[in-house]
């Protein structure tokens, strides 16, 4: 493992360059298992990442700079499971409040680069936007097109009608 | 936009939702129709039911604490309570029906005789009776006090002093003192102060009565 050098270069797929510290990002698991593959070789090269525009990739680095000291998460899939609220903490609310564009790219991203517990914050703001509206509701809030037709429409109202007026 | 993410990333989100959420997303379009009724989605949701069950089942309290702060109420005790109940309001009606009637009351003078009138129907309520009672005294007094200025007047006119009139004040003074025992009951306070009580009065008049009769 290389010492002298901590810091590595990543490129948007718009060509800009982010030097970020080693620990940050190894947030990434993209990113750790690539440096653990290539040892030495990846300090001295820029690493590209190809699926992520640079405001995007800025952002992201931004989330992992404030989380790098987090522990691991816990592989125990009882608890994993049963924690599996819509509850975020208040830095990763605040740092969510983006427009909706840049929240899919930051849950791509976060997909692409492999980092979970940002992935899991970015899902469950949006799981947070769905909670409590109505078809309409959702659909405006997402821009879906209705592509049901009346009867089909009637058809799923009918099958849901057995969880409704609770 | 949202139904541009990749199946995986939106079922990803799904599961962060229940039921009640799921079906309204279900009925917005084709694809997430597909996407809630996804059965891996719902074997997921149910295992996170059962754990989330399994882990909070033991935290409940028990049942013997539940009814001792009275929040589970069992058969026994709603029956204890409808008896006590019932009890009670059998008690009451026994007391109710023994009480004297209007009739009786004014009998015995506790309440007086207007509130009850012969044929039941028509007796005054005690309070209406009351201000009946203090309509009738202010009268009373109003005559009694224009009375007493008349005679006043007289009185000056006779003498024509103004020695006359010390007289008077002192003979006010030693009435107004007897009268302030008794606490107005009524009315505003100055008003009172004002207007010569009925001892004062019937001491005025005494006087000016004695003064006709003897002459100056």
């Amino acid at each position: 493992m290389a010492t002298e050098s901590n810091k590595i270069t990543l490129v948007s797929n718009d060509g800009a360059e982010v030097v970020v510290d080693r620990n940050v990002a190894e947030r990434s698991m993209l990113i750790k298992n690539m440096m653990e593959d290539l040892g030495e070789a990846a300090m001295t090269q820029s690493v590209p990442i190809p699926n992520v525009n640079e405001s995007v990739l800025k952002k992201v680095i931004e989330w992992c700079e404030h989380h790098k000291n987090d522990p691991p998460a816990a592989a125990d899939d009882d608890s994993d499971s049963r924690k599996k609220t819509t509850d975020i903490e208040e830095w990763d609310q605040k740092f969510m409040q983006v427009d909706q564009e840049m929240l899919f790219e930051i849950i791509l991203a976060s997909n692409y680069l492999d980092i979970k517990p940002l992935l899991d914050v970015g899902c469950k703001t949006v799981a947070n936007m769905i909670k409590g509206k109505s078809p309409e509701e959702i659909r405006k809030t997402f821009n879906i097109t209705n592509d049901f037709t009346p009867e089909e429409e009637e058809q799923i109202r009918r099958e849901n009608e057995w969880a409704e007026d609770r | 936009s949202l139904p541009h993410l990749p199946s995986e990333l939106l079922l990803h989100i799904l599961t962060y939702l229940d039921i009640p959420d799921l079906l309204p997303l279900s009925r917005t379009s084709h694809l997430f129709r597909h996407l809630t009724l996804d059965p891996l989605l719902h074997s997921f949701r149910l295992a996170r039911a059962s754990a989330i069950l399994n882990h909070d089942i033991p935290l409940r309290p028990r049942l013997a604490d539940l009814m001792n702060r009275s929040i589970y109420v069992t058969r026994t005790t709603m029956v204890a309570r409808n008896l006590g109940r019932k009890l009670v309001g059998i008690k009451l009606n026994r007391k109710l029906g023994s009480r004297p009637s209007v009739e009786e009351l004014v009998g015995w003078g506790v309440l007086p005789g207007e509130c009850y009138h012969k044929g039941g129907k028509g007796g005054l309520a005690p309070g209406l009776v009351e201000t009946k009672r203090r309509v009738e005294r202010e009268r009373v007094r109003d005559f009694l006090r224009g009375w007493v200025e008349e005679w006043r007047r007289k009185g000056s006119e006779i003498r024509g002093g103004g020695e006359e009139k010390v007289e008077v004040r002192r003979m006010a003074r030693r009435f107004a003192r007897k009268d302030t025992k008794e606490q107005p009951r009524w009315g505003r306070r100055v008003e009172i102060r004002e207007a010569p009580a009925r001892a004062k009065v019937l001491g005025l008049r005494r006087f000016w009565e004695k003064v006709g009769r003897e002459g100056i």
